[in-house]
């Protein structure tokens, strides 16, 4: 049995608190993944790693929310749907979860 | 996963992204935005004076596993215009300030001193009922 879900403009939400601006869509498996907190070494160390050629500038010191610069030739002739897709999939289910939030800026090199 | 088949609140997503040519999925709404990245995105459209349809993804979580799913998009928000995702809020951000956003949505630049997101600019757009009976 589920809720009726009515998606609707205008209806008005209740609280003012801001919530989680990423959760996942469902709850994954995260075991030890979960146990270490992010870091902006990490993200950019990874980002270096996974996407060819990229240089990657990220700030964020909470652990959760990062902002990162990303220049790669990997991204040329690419849309920017396209070329942020590529820096999201070297996160894949961590995305949301825990790294909570990444903003993202992308350039092709 | 079980049924790829038969998926009414998929259905009605996409049903949503096809049959209008502005659409923004968010967190809260544009009056009442529960999540900065949302409330900025929102913002744009509506410093833009665009008509848009915005649907509330918070009230029931398979809304964002579906979504997400049809768009290969993994967050909130996401604006789809003319039935293509335009991107999140890093992407709509960057959009407007190039102008580029007011060129696809076939609109005026507003004067750049003009801060984003007046309230009043916004504009009511005609209710979206997705009816999911899903039981």
């Amino acid at each position: 049995m589920v809720s009726v879900a009515s998606l609707c403009i205008g209806r008005a939400g209740a609280a003012h608190c801001f919530i989680q601006c990423s959760d996942p869509p469902t709850a994954l498996p995260l075991g030890a993944m979960a146990t270490s907190m992010a870091t902006k070494e990490e993200l950019k160390a990874r980002i270096e790693a996974g996407i060819p050629g990229a240089r990657a500038d990220v700030s964020g010191d909470d652990g959760h929310h990062f902002e990162a610069v990303v220049a790669a030739p990997a991204f040329a002739g690419l849309s920017r749907i396209a070329q942020h897709r590529l820096v999201y999939d070297v996160f894949g289910g961590e995305l949301g979860d825990r790294i909570h939030a990444l903003s993202l800026q992308t350039k092709a090199e | 996963m079980s049924d790829e088949t038969q998926n009414p609140l998929r259905d009605a997503i996409d049903d949503a992204i096809r049959s209008n040519p502005v659409i923004l999925f968010m967190k809260g709404t544009p009056e009442q935005p529960m999540c900065g990245f949302s409330a900025r995105t929102a913002g744009a459209l509506q410093a833009l004076e665009t008509s848009f349809a915005a649907v509330d993804i918070l009230p029931d979580p398979r809304i964002r596993q579906e979504l997400s799913a049809l768009s290969n998009w993994p967050t909130i928000p996401q604006l789809f215009v003319n039935g293509e995702l335009v991107g999140g809020a890093d992407i709509v951000a960057e959009m407007y300030e190039s102008g580029e956003l007011a060129e696809l949505l076939g609109v005026e630049q507003p004067d750049e001193d003009v801060p984003p997101a007046q309230p009043a600019a916004a504009q009511q757009a005609p209710p979206l009922s997705i009816e999911n009976r899903l039981s």
